[in-house]
């Protein structure tokens, strides 16, 4: 029953499928390739607007919605940097209304993911929007925008040329195998690519296809860089003793969990921070969870003692039950923990568990069922004796 | 909140027994596996009502609590129960096909799996949480699996949440 | 306020008393606070202990009660009827189980006392937390809408009408009558089936109460069980069915000629046509697809010919709109189209041929008015029937196809007493008290049974059909003028269609689901929602009136003009503020009982239809959903009351 490997392997020509053979080169560096592009796309009136990461200030970046051509030298599609899952941040534009007039968006392979389960969730709606994405080299801890971020930005580069990882990458990515996109119209492929003269750009659909249509750019019939990727993919695999190792099993149990959740403050920021923890208004923080005057006084004639805030394992453990199904392990979550918990290692190990059992990858494709939605008849013999 | 006090007064009872009442087969150390029982009204619940009937014998260990169906357990009671440590955690249903409501159990069945699944990599000893299929027919099975699981759960101890004290 | 909570422990004569130390257990609760007081009893469920538990709520001024017996199962409703009586909401009274689940299973008396204890003080636990439920009523439409105007569907107008009940009856086809009203004979009684159907078509014709609406299909249903609103599109048919007398008059002029599908593409058709002679209702339609005119050409043909003005080409189609309670779903079934199965020939070999098209050859209303020829005019002198033709692939036997076989093969003895007769079968299914004697009836007329076990291949042969059957090497053939294939039952092609707009389910074999194989083999999921006859699987005539008779004794029984329907107390209600209209809930409802408020953009369960198992309530994350009498509130208390 238990198929990680198998799934992942599926996933994996899933993945080399969503490349195309069609692709185009442009003799410059992706952000300014992309700027370029863009612009002409609003010049054309082909998009009103681009979404993407954007530098704001000095040490200051968020994801943006710019629709003024001008403003577009702001963004910096492809700098490793993730202050928010871009998935969420489209979910919340697109809630309640569609949006009306083309908008090209640009983002990460897990960002998109977490925008496809999204839309099984009825969170976001995909209508006018062209998707861009690239192969995914990962990104830093957001903490290094506050300073280091040029010098780690060189080595980040090199390791995306050759299909390695690079240290400074948040754990998540270091793991995530997960890093072509699925579901983007437009893809560049950075990973192999030598990214500091020039871009490559495939083209992934038809409406990726007609929004290019017009732009002067040449199709050539060479397929992707697929030794970088598949070194990458090798790389890391790796990686993964060294972040998912602390996680087996014997490991945790009930004082492993204490111990790892000890520091947690209960400030409940990974699950905000979270794309696919999409409640309006969370449960956890509902009153029922809060201890009566009864529950605290058996709670200390039973331990002695009684931690505050209460209900951090029930809350974590709880949250695995929620997101564990969809989680897209873009490391959000372990980024924003002001207490440094690797809770997104902790979730992408286990998510990797859950969904392989039923065969699924969270935001692979919009259109499949979350599998806790749906069932089959003959399954699962083994759960339920 | 009146009920408040009356909850506050039943815990420390349930904490701590009258001895009139405790049995003297339990005193000392002998462990008396406390387990909560999820039944769904239509199968799993008549078929408690049926081994009471046919008299049939079980531990005493499970005390049980009504749903209309199984999949009306939020994996969330079980984990509830489970930190407020309860020995075992028992959810049962009609079996796959059976349900009352059509459809129910095939997602407690997913879901279970799910909770399992993930109790297991925590190394939250999952088998303290069981998922059975008991029809309303099934006096004898349901009397089984009371029985065999109290037997699983008093090899395991006592829930080691219910001394944890920092959770 | 403070909750008063009156705890009665029942003792059950010796049942429980002996078994449980019940005054312990009585003295033991005495002093929580929020009881008011607790008490034993004999027996609670006698005429004496209810009017002790009535008393005791007035006396006391109970606001909860616990009582602690044998299972809810037995006297629930009793004592809640009770707590009624003496005016206390009948859901406030919390019942525990301490005689099957716990004095009946535990022999040590200690022990049960305890298990006793744990549960009386998980019920008290849980007692405050009880929520009043009013029960509700709606008010309902007892009209009804019925899908297919076969037999099943008939009948359902008929039991309906007869009862005073406005019946709307939606037919596809231009006249009603279904695939009965195209056979010559039926079994068992091998009585002329249009004769046997004749007054039914006649009364459902003419009943004041039913408005058929042929050549028309259900578009859209909204709404709930008592509360349905329907629309069906009446499909242009270019002849009036007021001005037409049936003369027929119209068909010589229509240049057009193409194959009837009313008689399985034996006969040719006007593009202006009745489906057969004496189709009901006698009024004939315009195919629009294959009318000169709808091509654009100058044709008035018919038009000309009609002594009645009777046909105008401006017909348009209308959409009409009804408010019914109930929907009889009466779509019938279709025969498997062999062509799917190369061995067989059909399609490609002349005189192969469908049972359907051999109950057409053999219908004195049908192409040949009752003769039975092969395709260069001569009668056959030989023909195989083929069984089972494609149960292998559809994984179920239809059950209907060796009676109709064995049928025609008696019918083909009788009218052509020289003709050799084969049977190759799989396995003979003939259930019923009459059918067996006609199998053996059949094969004392001298009617050869082959088992083939599904080997059998048919070529051509000289002019002949080569009837190969049983593995290669043992393979036999025999060599005959007709092959007749008995396919599988199979839905008829619009039900994917309707499932859609009903959002009722199907099975694996495209038949609608019944709610219960066994219980309610009538019923769909859906309440209100019936499917009988074949397309809820294949049946024969008998078999399909009995259902339509029962849905309809179904729909007059719930649905009585001028009464309420009683909806179920204990449903699932969303709280708007905490829905995150997720859909997860809307996916899951076996009942699709929940829809989304496209404005709100959330969930809203709707009570008509919510049959409270909770489903939904454990799936929502957010906790926006409430089982009411099992909410989360109240069944924590109860873990708590356990757990410890
Ligand atoms: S749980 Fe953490 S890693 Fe998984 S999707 Fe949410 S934020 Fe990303
Ligand atoms: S962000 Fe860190 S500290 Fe805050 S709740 Fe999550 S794990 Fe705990
Ligand atoms: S409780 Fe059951 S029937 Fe009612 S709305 Fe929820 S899933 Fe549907
Ligand atoms: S009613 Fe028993 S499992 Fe659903």
């Amino acid at each position: 029953m238990h198929n990680a490997r198998g799934t992942t392997h599926e996933a994996y020509c899933v993945e080399r499928e969503a490349l195309s053979m069609k692709q185009f080169q442009v003799p410059r560096p992706p952000d300014d390739a992309l700027r370029d592009m863009l612009a002409s796309l609003m010049d054309k009136g082909k998009v009103g607007g681009v979404f993407a990461l954007a530098q704001t200030g000095e040490n200051s970046y968020s994801y943006a919605l710019i629709t003024d051509k001008k403003l577009l030298d702001h963004i910096v599609p492809t700098l490793p940097l993730m202050p928010a899952n871009a998935g969420k941040m489209v979910s919340r534009l697109t809630m309640l209304e569609p949006v009306k007039t083309p908008i090209a968006v640009i983002m990460r392979p897990c960002e998109l993911r977490a925008l496809f389960e999204l839309v099984k969730l009825e969170q976001a709606r995909l209508d006018n929007l062209l998707f861009i994405s690239y192969t995914c080299g990962g990104v830093l801890e957001m903490k290094t925008a506050k300073d280091g971020l040029q010098l780690k930005l060189e080595e980040y580069w090199k390791q995306v040329k050759t299909g390695g990882v690079s240290e400074d990458m948040r754990d998540s990515c270091r793991v995530c195998e997960n890093f072509v996109p699925t579901g983007a119209d437009i893809t560049l492929t950075l990973v192999g690519n030598d990214n500091g003269k020039q871009t490559t750009v495939q083209v992934n659909s038809e409406k990726g296809e007609e929004f290019l249509a017009g732009l002067s750019y040449e199709l050539t019939e060479a397929g992707p860089e697929l030794e970088a990727l598949d070194s990458m993919r090798k790389k890391r695999a790796e990686q993964k003793p060294d972040v998912f190792g602390q996680f087996a099993a014997e490991e945790l149990g009930m004082a492993g969990l204490t111990a790892l959740f000890g520091r947690c403050i209960g400030c409940h920021a990974c699950g905000r921070a979270c794309p696919v923890c999409y409640c309006s208004s969370c449960h956890f923080e509902a009153a029922e969870n809060e201890f009566d005057p009864s529950t605290l006084e058996t709670e200390l004639t039973n331990r002695g003692a009684l931690r505050l805030p209460t209900g951090t394992l029930y809350y974590q453990i709880g949250r695995l039950f929620h997101v564990s199904i969809s989680c897209v392990g873009c490391g959000m979550c372990s980024d924003v923990c002001p207490v440094d918990i690797p809770v997104a290692s902790l979730f992408a190990k286990l998510a990797g568990s859950v969904q392989g059992m039923f065969g699924y990858v969270s935001g692979r494709d919009a259109e499949e069922k979350i599998p806790t939605s749906t069932f089959e008849m003959e399954e699962l013999e083994e759960i339920g004796a | 909140m009146a009920d408040d006090g009356a909850a506050r007064q039943l815990d420390k009872e349930i904490l701590s027994p009258k001895p009139g009442i405790q049995s003297p087969a339990e005193g000392g150390g002998d462990f008396q596996p406390r387990i909560v029982g999820f039944l769904c009204n239509w199968c799993s619940y008549a078929g408690a009502d049926l081994a009471g009937v046919t008299r049939l014998k079980m531990p005493p260990s499970m005390v049980a609590i009504r749903v209309m169906c199984s999949s009306r357990v939020d994996p969330l009671f079980v984990l509830k129960a489970f930190l407020a440590g309860a020995d075992g955690v028992l959810v049962a249903g009609c079996h796959p096909g059976d349900c009352h409501y059509q459809t129910g159990n095939y997602y407690t069945r997913r879901r279970f799996a799910l909770t399992l699944k993930v109790l297991e990599e925590l190394g939250l000893e999952a088998n303290r949480v069981r998922l059975s299929w008991v029809s309303a027919s099934e006096g004898g099975r349901f009397a089984e699996v009371v029985t065999e699981f109290t037997e699983t759960i008093r090899k395991a101890g006592p829930n080691p949440a219910k001394t944890e004290v920092f959770l | 306020m403070a909750e008063r909570i009156g705890v009665y422990v029942c003792k059950c004569g010796p049942n429980i008393g002996d078994k449980v130390d019940v005054d312990a257990i009585v003295d033991d609760v005495k002093g929580i606070e929020g009881v008011a007081t607790a008490k034993s009893h004999n027996l609670l469920c006698s005429a004496d202990g209810l009017e002790f538990l009535k008393s005791e709520i007035e006396g006391e001024k109970l606001t909860r009660v616990v009582v602690a017996a044998c299972t809810p199962k037995m006297y629930e409703q009793k004592l809640m009827r009770a707590c009624e009586e003496a005016g206390l909401n009948p859901f406030l009274m919390q019942m525990t189980n301490i005689r099957e689940q716990c004095a009946w299973v535990t022999p040590d008396k200690a022990l049960a006392t305890r298990k006793a204890r744990s549960l009386v003080m998980a019920a008290i636990n849980r007692a405050p937390l009880l929520e009043p439920i009013e029960r509700k009523e709606i008010e309902v439409q007892a009209d009804v809408l019925v899908v297919g105007g076969g037999v099943a569907g008939l009948e359902a107008c008929l039991s309906l009408a007869q009862k005073g009940r406005k019946v709307y009856l939606v037919e596809k086809s231009p006249c009603i009558g279904g695939l009965a009203a195209r056979f010559e004979e039926v079994y068992p009684t091998m009585e002329c089936a249009p004769c046997m159907i004749a007054p039914e078509l006649q009364e459902v014709l003419q009943k004041e109460n039913i408005e058929v609406f042929t050549h028309s299909e259900v578009e859209e249903t909204l709404g709930s069980f008592g509360n349905f609103s329907v629309k069906i599109r009446r499909k242009a048919r270019y002849v009036s069915e007021e001005a037409c007398i049936g003369c027929g008059a119209c068909f010589e002029p229509c240049p057009v000629e193409v194959s009837n599908e009313y008689d399985e593409g034996l006969s040719k058709r006007k593009a202006i046509y009745v489906p057969f002679a004496g189709a009901l209702p006698n009024v004939p339609v315009i195919d629009k697809d294959n009318c000169k005119r709808f091509k654009g050409e100058e044709c008035r043909a018919c038009e000309q010919a009609c002594p009645f003005g009777a046909i105008s080409f401006d017909d348009k189609d209308e959409v009409i709109e009804r408010k019914v309670g109930a929907i009889i779903l009466a779509t019938g079934a279709t025969l498997l189209d062999p062509k799917a199965l190369p061995q067989y020939g059909y399609g490609k070999l002349d005189n192969v041929v469908t049972a359907l098209q051999l109950e057409r050859l053999n219908a004195s209303n049908g192409p040949t008015g009752g003769k039975v020829l092969l395709k260069n005019g001569k009668e056959p002198k030989s023909i195989a029937f083929v069984f089972c033709v494609g149960r292998k692939e559809k994984e179920y036997c239809s059950g209907i196809c060796c009676m109709y076989s064995i049928k025609l093969a008696h019918i083909m003895r009788e009218k052509l007493p020289d003709a050799k007769l084969y049977c190759f079968y799989s396995d003979i299914c003939v259930p019923k008290k009459e059918h067996q004697q006609w199998y053996d009836r059949v094969v004392d007329q001298g009617v050869e049974f082959i088992r083939s076990n599904g080997t059998v291949a048919v070529t051509a042969d000289k002019g002949k059909l080569a009837v190969k059957h049983g593995t290669d090497s043992s393979g036999k053939t025999v060599s005959v003028d007709m092959v007749v294939l008995a396919p599988a039952v199979e839905p008829s092609s619009d039900i994917e269609k309707l499932a859609g707009i009903l959002d009722t389910s199907r099975d694996d074999h495209g038949f609608f689901c019944e709610e219960h194989a066994l219980m309610k083999p009538f019923a769909t999921a859906l309440e209100g929602v019936f499917a009988v006859g074949s397309c809820q699987g294949p049946k024969d005539i008998g078999d399909a009136v009995a259902q339509a008779g029962a849905a309809a004794g179904r729909v007059l029984s719930r649905l009585v003009p001028g009464e309420k329907l009683a909806l179920e107390p204990m449903v699932a209600v969303v709280d708007e503020d905490l829905c995150s209209g997720c859909k997860t809930c809307i996916l899951l409802c076996p009942y699709s009982a929940i829809t989304r408020d496209k404005e709100k953009g959330t969930s809203v369960v709707d009570e008509a239809l919510c049959r409270g198992c909770g489903t939904c309530v454990a799936a929502c994350p957010s906790g926006a959903i409430t089982a009411k009498q099992f909410t989360r509130e109240q069944i924590l208390a109860e873990i708590k009351g356990v757990a410890k």
